[in-house]
């Protein structure tokens, strides 16, 4: 039985379309794809965020003097630039609402389009983490957080140990994280587009 | 635009399911695929300009969602089950026939993504040309993707 025997088959077959396909009250239903489900992730922690953001807020600053506290301000700054990751996540996504492109096409503007948004993000977190630890360094010369005192005194070398430890243990938990959540997809998008190379 | 475009899907329902068929292996995820490409359809559906043909329109909108448009479904298990086929066989099929159809549908279940939307759009009859549109595939890849897939599919029919 060859492949072109099917043919007729094929063209002759009568599908058993379930009648209760409605197809207006399709139309309005909400995409369940994971493509759909990222973005709504995205809106999600845009809304989240800031409203996280102003409880700490409030919360801290009735028992401490946190707007001259510069790790605060770092926080702070690291939050609105997840934020923006967020925002530009969420835009990003935008190209993948229309799927009437070429097959190999739409395929590779999501490789690529995820890339950005995996290599974004590593870069987002790993460089205030390194910005973090430059900061606590720098406070010390400064003006030294109470709460660290403890951390100040120990020697110079064990706390570039310890951030060395920090950095490596983010390097790798950041690495893990983010290809759980994205790493599997855009390799399940490439292996599709090499089967068609 | 609604109207124009139900009237639209209700014509091409059929193609749509087969899509849904092809790449879908329960009765529920073809349901969710089914509604899947209806929802990416009406969503392209202003952008689409009849700059290419209506039926290339369509299928590069059912494949694309196909292929990534829906949730990873469970490893897939080859079967007999006639039930699971594909498509429905004509009641005329001499028996024979049939259950050497039903090895070729089960053949064609166990290829790649990319290697099935090559196959179904074969077996709509459809040129060269049309799938290079569909796919992006150059027509000589496409040609020389279309030999293997027939080599494999004989491979797999005769290892039965």
């Amino acid at each position: 039985m060859e492949l072109d025997d099917l043919k007729k088959s094929w063209k002759e077959s009568t599908e058993n379309i379930p009648p209760a396909n409605n197809i207006m009250e399709l139309i309005h239903n909400k995409s369940n794809g994971p493509l759909a489900i990222l973005k709504k992730r995205f809106r999600k922690r845009l809304i989240l965020l800031p409203l996280m953001v102003a409880f700490v807020i409030i919360n801290l600053s009735r028992h401490h003097a946190i707007f001259s506290d510069a790790l605060f301000w770092c926080f702070i700054a690291f939050c609105i630039m997840m934020c923006g990751y967020f925002l530009f996540s969420y835009r990003l996504m935008h190209h993948f609402k229309y799927m009437e492109t070429e097959v190999k096409a739409n395929l590779e503007r999501q490789v690529k389009t995820l890339e950005k948004i995996y290599r974004v993000r590593l870069i987002i977190i790993r460089a205030f983490s390194v910005l973090y630890i430059v900061l606590l360094e720098v406070l010390l010369y400064y003006n030294q957080e109470p709460s660290l005192v403890k951390w100040y005194a120990q020697p110079l070398f064990i706390r570039l140990s310890g951030y060395a430890a920090v950095l490596v243990i983010l390097f790798f938990v950041s690495k893990y994280v983010l290809n759980h959540k994205y790493g599997r997809h855009i390799k399940y998008l490439k292996e599709l587009v090499g089967q068609m190379q | 635009m609604e109207k124009k475009f139900e009237k639209l899907v209700k014509e091409n329902e059929p193609l749509i399911y087969k899509v849904c068929r092809m790449y879908a292996y329960s009765e529920v995820s073809r349901q969710d695929l089914f509604q899947e490409i209806i929802i990416q359809l009406w969503r392209a559906y202003p952008k689409f300009r009849g700059e290419s043909k209506l039926s290339t329109w369509l299928y590069r909108v059912a494949i694309n969602t196909a292929i990534t448009g829906l949730r990873k479904e469970k490893r897939f298990r080859p079967t007999h089950d006639s039930h699971k086929l594909p498509i429905h066989i004509s009641d005329a099929t001499p028996e024979a026939e049939e259950e050497l159809l039903g090895q070729l549908y089960t053949a064609i279940e166990q290829l790649n993504k990319i290697e099935k939307a090559i196959v179904m759009l074969y077996l709509e009859d459809k040129s060269y040309e049309e799938m290079e549109d569909i796919l992006g595939m150059s027509q000589g890849n496409l040609r020389v993707r279309m030999n293997r897939i027939k080599e494999k599919l004989r491979q797999l029919t005769n290892n039965k």
